[in-house]
């Protein structure tokens, strides 16, 4: 099992703002969680990434619990988030270098292997594009899509290859809709 | 660019997008060392150590939210522990006072003289601006009425640091690397436990 959530729950303040999270995917299998509104689908991809703890029941990333070995869940995942723009980088060959340098993956090489992976993603804009290609170019086992567009459903399968792909929906119907695009059951 | 790791990177990104805030501090404190410019040099050392803990706060709290969200995920979602991150964003603020402070004394070397001034007071501004704005940074992975005592917990080592100057020079310094130390592990473990959910 890549990714399994057993029961999650996350809570702040005494509000709970994901109520319990059962998910199981196997690797290079595709996902899409619908959840209970764009909040929760926010929090739910962090959880599934290891970027949030969950407050109740347990998250396993490739067998690892994020609470104890989060930098070994970041290795296996790369996530895309719903409203993060690299419009504040001079280039994309700047975003890809300080992402590589974060991944410590060798950056002249990395550039290259983004542009390749951006050709192929033709049509998509470039807010969603340049994250989606700054998540794959550490060739992620999982990748987590945070609410992404149904339409982009295809390129992002091809791009993605043989990774399993989680991505997290704010209602069943948007879930359903980005399932049909990537062709896979919800 | 080509960076030469993950310190570098997170540093110099995070420096380029308050590249502008940083060039108005340092008018600001050229400025002010201006306004100073009759001043002796206890005036020059209590103004600068001053004029740096504030310009090391706003610069502290300026690395977290608004402009800065987009690196905060990179960063988060990033195969790296919480006191990496924490040391590379440290340098940030650091090294804005550090430019500030810079811009200072070089107004304040012109104006009164250079051979008015002396090292030790000098380094201990900028000592006393960066271990402030690291205690500052500690603020910005809490929230509420924790945020403000960590504010005011900076403002209270800025306080201490230029009393403790005059009578005890080399206290003063100690003073600023334990709180620096002190500051830089605490925030270390407080962004471990930080979740990047807002609101």
């Amino acid at each position: 099992m890549l990714l399994e959530m057993r029961d999650a729950t996350f809570r702040r303040g005494g509000e709970e703002l994901v109520s319990a999270q059962n998910v199981a995917l196997e690797e290079g299998n595709r996902l899409a969680h619908a959840c209970a509104g764009n909040r929760a689908a926010a929090i739910v991809a962090m959880m599934a990434a290891g970027l949030v703890r969950t407050s109740g029941g347990a998250v396993y990333v490739g067998a690892f619990d994020p609470r104890i070995q989060p930098v070994h869940v970041k290795r296996l995942a790369g996530y895309v988030p719903h409203d993060a723009l690299p419009y504040e980088f001079p280039s994309f060959e700047q975003y890809i270098e300080y992402r590589a340098a974060l991944w410590q993956l060798p950056q002249a090489e990395s550039v290259v292997r983004a542009r390749h992976i951006i050709a192929g993603l033709d049509g998509i804009h470039e807010s969603f594009a340049y994250p989606l290609a700054g998540a794959l170019i550490a060739q992620p086992r999982l990748l987590v899509l945070d609410r992404p567009q149904a339409v982009y459903g295809p390129q992002i399968v091809d791009a993605a290859k043989t990774c399993a792909i989680f991505s997290t929906h704010g209602s069943e119907n948007e879930a359903a809709r980005f399932s049909r695009a990537c062709a896979v059951p919800a | 660019m080509i960076y030469r790791s993950v310190a570098s990177a997170i540093a110099f990104t995070r420096l380029q997008r308050f590249g502008g805030q940083v060039l108005y501090v340092a008018a600001a404190a050229a400025l002010f060392a201006a306004l100073q410019m009759h001043s002796d040099l206890g005036a020059h050392a209590l103004g600068a150590a001053l004029f740096g803990s504030l310009a090391g706060i706003y610069f502290a709290l300026a690395q977290r939210g608004g402009r800065m969200r987009e690196l905060e995920l990179c960063e988060q979602a990033a195969p790296m522990y919480a006191r990496e991150v924490a040391r590379a964003i440290a340098l940030v603020p650091s090294l804005g006072v550090v430019i500030a402070l810079a811009a200072y004394w070089i107004v304040a070397g012109i104006s009164s003289g250079p051979r008015d001034l002396a090292g030790a007071p000098v380094l201990l501004s900028f000592a006393c601006a960066c271990a402030v704005s690291i205690v500052a940074l500690c603020a910005t992975v809490r929230t509420g009425l924790w945020q403000a005592v960590y504010i005011l917990l900076a403002g209270v080592v800025a306080a201490i640091i230029v009393l403790l100057e005059y009578p005890q020079l080399p206290a003063a310094f100690l003073f600023c690397g334990i709180a620096g130390f002190i500051g830089l592990r605490q925030y270390g473990e407080a962004l471990a436990r930080w979740d990047a959910v807002i609101g």
